[in-house]
């Protein structure tokens, strides 16, 4: 017959008397952690703003293709009309 | 700040995994660190209300197995070969252990092979359940049940052979 800790280890269930349960947690030296964060940190900021470029660029596109046209045709396609109502207005 | 929270949170028991694994400090200071910086370049891609927490441990854990790769001579490889002496295993922690079974349980540890850590260490100070574990070893479930129940079969040989009075079990 399987004992009891052999059937619970062989389920993949939880033995909270397990020994690797109670191992301390050490933390790194506060000096090295300081200095990975900064790193860190430093590195986190520069992703932001390469990620963060893209959109913007995007941005710029769109008004330069789409927006800067289209409000020039707008504007040259009103004056147009104005002139030739003024036009046609001064002649009649 | 999310970052700064989450470092604060998991440095300690990335860094415990890390010693553990590698059995060396210095290497783990530096596998921490990569560890955290590929996070920062992955950063965007990961999801924002996901848990980090595997996925860190993935990464840390395959940053040692590729280091593990290209070193030559490690301590596992050594005793492989016959050239470890047993009187030498002193795991970094050791000496920071409070009590004997503490230290008993480090060593104990080291002794293990790396697939075996693994496992205990995860589904034990880590304290991943046995499904997240499998994923961060990139093993089926049963395959992960197989291999825990192994180490701690061989754990708890290892410590009930540490308890007993040394009678010529070194290895020279």
């Amino acid at each position: 017959m399987t004992p009891p800790e052999e059937l619970q280890a062989s389920l993949g269930m939880h033995d909270h008397d397990e020994p690797t349960h109670h191992l301390q947690t050490h933390d790194v030296d506060p000096l090295v952690g300081e200095r990975i964060r900064r790193r860190v940190t430093a590195v986190l900021r520069q992703e932001q703003r390469r990620v963060a470029r893209p959109r913007s660029a995007w941005i710029s596109l769109w008004y330069h293709r789409a927006l800067e046209p289209t409000l020039l045709i707008g504007l040259g396609a009103s004056y147009l009309v104005w002139a030739v109502q003024g036009t046609l207005a001064i002649l009649h | 700040v999310a970052f700064e929270a989450l470092y604060a949170r998991l440095r300690a028991p990335l860094y415990s995994f890390l010693v553990r694994l590698s059995g060396r400090a210095e290497l783990a200071e530096d596998l921490l660190q990569e560890t955290w910086l590929r996070f920062a370049r992955h950063s965007h891609r990961l999801e924002p209300e996901g848990d980090p927490r595997p996925w860190l441990f993935t990464v840390a854990r395959n940053l040692y197995r590729s280091h593990r790769r290209w070193a030559l001579l490690d301590g596992e490889r050594l005793r492989e070969l016959g050239l470890w002496s047993g009187a030498e295993v002193a795991g970094p922690f050791e000496a920071l252990c409070a009590s004997e079974s503490e230290r008993r349980l480090e060593h104990a540890l080291l002794e293990l092979s790396l697939g075996e850590r693994e496992v205990l260490l995860l589904c034990g100070s880590a304290g991943f359940e046995p499904a997240e574990a499998a994923t961060i070893l990139g093993i089926s479930a049963e395959a992960f049940r197989q291999r825990l129940a192994r180490a701690r079969g061989k754990l708890r040989e290892r410590l009930a052979a540490a308890e007993r009075p040394t009678r010529g079990t070194r290895l020279t």
